[in-house]
């Protein structure tokens, strides 16, 4: 509603959760400001749902606390942490009506008639399903369906929305659009809003900020920004963005006429790039480069052997070789390439990352 | 015309019903068995419906020359069982009384088990889970003596509430296994969302998991109605003299040492004792069916 400055501060400190042997989230900390939007990014099975489903109370951590606000709930009933969580299957009360389950919650917490449906209506009008809400869930489509989990979810006045891949099982325009409609309540409640997700596009399009997790650690928490310019790793540079960053190993080369980076065959002024440690000559590294920033250059010094081009509209993604090093480079749609033609390309140095190849960390 | 047309090329298109020899030898060897199952069905309901002396011409196949019902009004309410001459129909209510609280104190029973085992997991709910299973497979004569031990302490011996007891106790492992593999089929997200939902304990059994458990309810409460009104130790047993069920009234006026046997009231009292499980299966069978596919063995 139109007042509404229902927002808190989340934080997990020191969670740790074992399964058995299986150690799911290591030690994980993580800070979520009032009103932010932050998405938890990561593969399958890395432990994401496991950290949504501490934050809501619907499982334990094995150690570590969770604070809402200047709140330990760390032991706390879901129902008493001001939380509202969509689900990926939605979740609904098959033998409820969209309007029993949009005021389930309401009545369990015995908030008065004329309130819930008041609330309901708010909820119904914000989501548009107005139509819908004497229908039982197995009578709506897939995106009805998940309009009402987020209706439920609504209707509760939370502090902190948790959302577990609500749009995973959407078709692609279905998603884009309640994407949309997402940001927008986020907008309009400014309340908290935690989101996971495997899909980038979401997390990029969504975010305040994202923490991508790997087997049960964070291994960046940044905005998407920072995410897609500065990878922390390999694995989040690798992961975020489509098609994926190039990597090459090569050495690095300290002549007195600047630095280099070489492989057999690429060689690469690395002058510009700001690194966190000095880089030593003869340092194996890992360059890591996205498609965009490599570009056909017909004064670039590089051969390049075109081996596939895929015509996606908006963009060329052109699949070829330098001498053995396979690259993948973004070109406008109306350039002239074509498959199996040799043509030279060059490198924008904005563009570089280098990474550890032990420890996969950023250099 | 349209009609017809269409009419006729549907009937075109038709596939023809091949009639195949596995097909006739399926339905014979179908045919032969229900058969096999049905004529006691058969000779019990026609010698109930048979005067004495037409017994007593022997044969027991042969069609009632006329309709008789007077063994059935007998055996429900004046055959003799042992002093009472009251027929079954006290065993009857007697059974109703039994198999109304039981019916409904062990399914709840089950099925909260069955809930708890599949959504608060706590730890050695596995164990315990076993320990309810292989309390199925400890044949009842083993526990007999303790429980009437125990029962007799607590003064639950020979009463209602202690029948009532014995039988929930009894259908608890077949309860509680079907109620655990029905639950564990449906998404445990529904149960989070009730959770979040601010549902307690009994409001998420109650308000969401009871409602969405209508196919397995019908399977328990057939497989216990039947499991019930079938028994005869446990109320002989633990029933008490008041509160003899049907089987028990059954077989004393089946086994009464006065006067001759009178075939047709027996059989007419046997037919009256079959009647509430038969009518069961009759209505549900089909429930029962879809029920059992529902909660399929899993997990
Ligand atoms: N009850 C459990 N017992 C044992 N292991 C479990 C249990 N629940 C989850 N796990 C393990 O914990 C890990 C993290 O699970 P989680 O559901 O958090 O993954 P996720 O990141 O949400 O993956 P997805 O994107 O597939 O939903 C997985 O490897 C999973 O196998
Ligand atoms: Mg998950």
């Amino acid at each position: 509603m139109q007042n509404n400055t229902n927002t808190a501060h989340v934080s997990a400190k020191d969670l740790s959760v074992s399964f058995g042997k299986v150690d799911v989230l290591k030690k994980l900390n993580l800070e979520i400001n009032k009103g932010e939007f932050l998405v938890l990014l990561g593969a399958s099975g890395c432990g994401k749902s496991t950290l949504l489903n501490i934050f809501a109370g619907l499982q334990e951590a094995t150690d570590g606390e969770v604070w809402i606000d200047d709140r330990n709930v760390t032991y706390m009933e879901p129902k008493d942490r001001g939380i509202a969580m969509v689900f990926q299957s939605y979740a609904l009360y098959p033998k409820m009506t969209v309007r029993g389950n949009l005021s389930f919650g309401l009545k369990m917490n015995k908030t008065p008639k004329d309130k819930i449906n008041e609330l309901v209506d708010y909820a119904a009008r914000v989501l548009q399903i107005e139509n819908l809400l004497d229908r039982k869930p197995g009578e709506l489509s897939g995106g009805q369906r998940q309009r009402v989990a987020i209706g439920r979810a609504l209707v509760r006045k939370a502090d902190v929305f948790l959302f577990d891949e609500p749009l995973s099982n959407l078709d692609a325009k279905l998603r884009s659009e309640l994407r949309v409609e997402l940001k927008r309540l986020h907008e309009e409640l400014g309340a908290t809003m935690i989101y996971v997700t495997h899909d980038q596009v979401e997390a990029l399009t969504l975010a305040d900020r994202i923490a991508v997790m790997k087997a049960g650690v964070i291994q960046q928490l940044g905005t998407p920004d920072e995410i897609y310019k500065e990878p922390a790793t390999r694995y989040v540079a690798q992961f975020v963005g489509m098609p994926s960053m190039n990597f090459v190993t090569g050495k690095i080369i300290n002549t007195s006429g600047g630095t280099y980076f070489e492989n057999g065959d690429i060689k690469i002024s690395i002058d510009e790039y700001v690194s966190k440690q000095p880089l030593r000559d003869g340092q194996t590294v890992e360059l890591g480069i996205r498609p965009e920033h490599v570009v056909l250059d017909v004064e670039g010094f590089n051969t390049f052997n075109v081996d596939i081009i895929e015509k996606l509209g908006s963009e060329l993604i052109v699949w070829g070789k330098v001498g053995s090093t396979s690259l993948t480079l973004r070109a406008e749609p109306e350039s002239s390439v074509a498959s199996k033609e040799i043509r030279k390309l060059s490198f924008k140095s904005s563009g570089l990352n280098f990474f550890d190849p032990e420890t996969g960390l950023r250099l | 015309m349209t009609m017809t047309q269409s009419s006729s090329t549907s009937s075109l298109n038709k596939p023809k019903k091949i009639i195949s020899k596995e097909r006739i030898a399926i339905y014979l060897f179908l045919i032969i068995c229900s058969l096999f199952f049905l004529l006691p069905l058969y000779i019990v309901l026609v010698t109930s419906l048979k005067t004495m002396p037409e017994i007593r011409m022997g044969n027991i196949m042969s069609w009632p020359e006329t309709w008789n019902t007077d063994a059935w009004v007998k055996a429900w309410s004046t055959a003799c069982t042992g002093l009472q001459c009251e027929g079954v129909s006290v065993g009857f209510w007697n059974s109703i009384k039994i198999l109304i609280p039981s019916l409904f104190v062990s399914i709840m029973s089950g099925a909260i088990c069955g809930y708890v085992l599949s959504y608060w997991r706590f730890k050695g709910a596995e164990l315990f889970f076993g320990i309810i299973l292989f309390g199925a497979f400890i044949p009842y004569q083993a526990l007999i003596y303790p429980m009437i031990k125990i029962f007799a302490t607590f003064g639950l011996y020979g009463t209602l509430p202690g029948i009532i007891l014995v039988h929930t106790i009894f259908g608890l492992p077949i309860m509680t296994l079907i109620f655990r593999n029905y639950y564990s089929t449906l998404p445990s997200e529904i149960f989070k969302a009730a959770r979040v939902d601010g549902a307690g304990f009994f409001g998420v059994f109650f308000h969401v998991l009871l409602p969405m458990s209508t196919p397995i309810l019908i399977v328990a409460v057939i497989l216990q109605v039947t499991g019930i009104w079938n028994d005869f130790l446990l109320g002989l047993i633990f029933g008490g003299r008041e509160n003899m069920p049907m089987t028990v009234q059954l077989n004393n006026i089946v086994n009464s040492a006065r006067g001759a046997k009178e075939y047709n009231v027996n059989m007419a009292a046997t037919f009256l004792t079959a009647l509430v499980p038969l009518l069961v299966y009759f209505f549900s069978g089909r429930w029962f069916v879809r029920g059992i596919a529902a909660g399929a063995v899993k997990g």
